[in-house]
Order: C-alpha cells, then structure tokens, then sequence
C-alpha cells in the first residue's frame, strides 16, 4: 500500500547498512566468479582444477574488512540511536530466515563429504551456501522495510 | 504448551539421542583406529542423520496425534519465538561454520570435515532450541 511506504530520505541507520551489505555481497560473488571463470580460460584449465583457494580467502578477507570500516564509518558520521524496537525486529526476521538456509547448506555438504565429492564442489557448496543464506536473509530484510515483516 | 512449543522439544530430543549415540560409537572407534582415515564412518553417520529426522519426525507424529485439534495452530508469540531462536542459531551457525571451513581449505582430512561439519550442525540445533525453551519459559 502506497500510504504505508516510508519516506526514501527517512531510512534507519540499519537499513541503510543493509543496503550496503546487499550491495558488497553482490559484487564479492560477482567479483570471485570472475576471478574464477577468468583462471579457468586463461590457464586453460577444467573449473575444478582452478586455484580457487586463494580468491576465495581473498574475497571472504575483503568483503569482512570493507563491511567491518564501512560500518564503523557509517556508525560514527551517524547521529543518534543506531537501531530501535522496529530494526531489531526486522534483523531477526532476516536472520531466521538465513539460519534455515544455512542449516540445510550444511546438511547438503555433510551429504557431499560422506559420498566423497570432490573437495571442490563441497567448499563451494558450502561458501555459495552461505552467501546464498545471507542474500535470501538481507533481501527479506530489506522487504520487511518497505511491506512489514510478514505473519 | 503450545504445538510449536511441544515441536520443539521434539526436535530437542532428536538433536540429542542420534547425535549422542554416533559420540559414543565415534569416540570408541577413534580410540581404537590407528588413523582416522581407515574409520568407516560414513554409513554410521548418515545413519545418525536419519535418525534424527526418524525421531523428530515420529515426535511430530504423536505431538499431533495426541492432541489433533491443536495441530499445527500457531500464533503471533510461536512466531516471534521461532525467529528468536532460529536468528540466533543463524549467529551461532556462522560462527561454528569457520572450522569446517578451514578444515577444507587446507585439505584436512574429510574425516575431521565431516565430523566437524555434523559438530556444527547438532550444535547449532542444540543452542536454537535451548534458546526456544527458554523464551517459552521465560518469555520475550
């Protein structure tokens, strides 16, 4: 209902970090797919083969380090309380929502490892698992900002 | 209490008889093996995973059936419980999830990533419904 959408210029503090975390998942995945897809046709290698330990590493790094600065950056030119009643409850909503991902993320790998899949596919099913989670979670939470968390 | 309330503690019970029993059995065959690579664990703990299911969902199953009108009617306060408790186990989950990560990045042993990984996942379900148990109790 258009009466019930929030001024655009009157966004929490945690919605605009939510925003900004979206926004830093998206380009680490597609930041690391490319360093992946790109290894794999200059080296002329299947995608398995790929070094993909040290873009993965790499890229969980950075994306921790940029979200952890841009955060306290964010967090000190912010003025006043960071979150209220409203944000808490809409943090845990997206959060329950990824925990449930998660949990079946980890019960596909457990699968993988116990009929001997290539190590590969089992740490990418793992970290695409996660960062799938933690999409589904921030996306939910950004449409509990604009529709309300849904009963 | 509530069917979502009962649920839970079914769930509780299944996350703690499988994976107490493949403790038992694992902990006997490690002291036993000469290397952790040569124990056939697979079989056991995927059966220690169905069984968990099997238990939680036979739970279920008498939950509903001792009390059928009740069955899965939930309200706004199961709700906020359930996120409650899953948002946590989520924190939890990320956290635990870090060994098993690195276990597989460095080429550990799959013995030690399985277990790890199974660690992680009864753990994670062991935290989300003490956290439950106690907002029922104790309330929001």
């Amino acid at each position: 209902m258009a009466s019930e959408k929030l001024d655009p210029v009157e966004i929490s503090f945690e919605e605009g970090t939510t925003y900004g975390g979206l926004v830093l998942l998206i380009a680490s995945f597609l930041a690391y797919l490319g360093i992946i897809l790109t290894r794999a046709r200059t080296d002329q290698v299947p995608l398995v083969d790929v070094a993909w330990r040290g873009p993965m590493l790499l890229v969980v790094l950075v994306s921790g380090v940029l979200y952890g600065l841009g955060y306290l950056v964010a967090r000190l030119r912010h003025r006043g309380p960071a979150e209220d009643a409203r944000d808490r409850e809409i943090t845990r909503y997206g959060d329950s929502i990824s925990g449930a991902l998660a949990s079946l993320t980890i019960f596909v790998t457990l699968i993988m490892l116990a009929l001997e899949v290539d190590t590969f596919w089992v740490v990418h099913n793992l970290f695409l698992g996660s960062g799938f989670a933690t999409f589904v979670g921030t996306a939910a939470r950004i449409g509990a900002y604009h529709e309300g968390i849904p009963s | 209490m509530t069917f979502e309330e009962k649920s839970q503690w079914a769930y509780g019970f299944a996350s703690l008889v499988a994976p107490a029993a493949y403790l038992v059995w694992i902990a006997g065959k490690i002291g036993d093996a000469a290397a952790v690579g040569d124990i056939a664990y697979v079989r056991t703990l995927l059966w220690a995973i169905g069984a968990g299911i099997l238990v939680n969902s036979l739970g279920g199953m008498i939950i509903r059936g001792a009390n059928p009108r009740e069955a899965d009617v939930r309200d706004q306060r199961d709700r906020d419980i359930r996120r409650r408790g899953d948002a946590v186990g989520f924190v939890v989950f990320s956290i635990l999830v870090v060994g098993p990560f690195v276990l597989t990045m460095r080429d550990a042993n799959t013995f030690w990533i399985a277990n790890a990984l199974y660690v992680a996942y009864v753990l994670t379900a062991l935290i989300t419904v003490s956290v439950k148990a106690v907002l029922y109790r104790k309330g929001i």
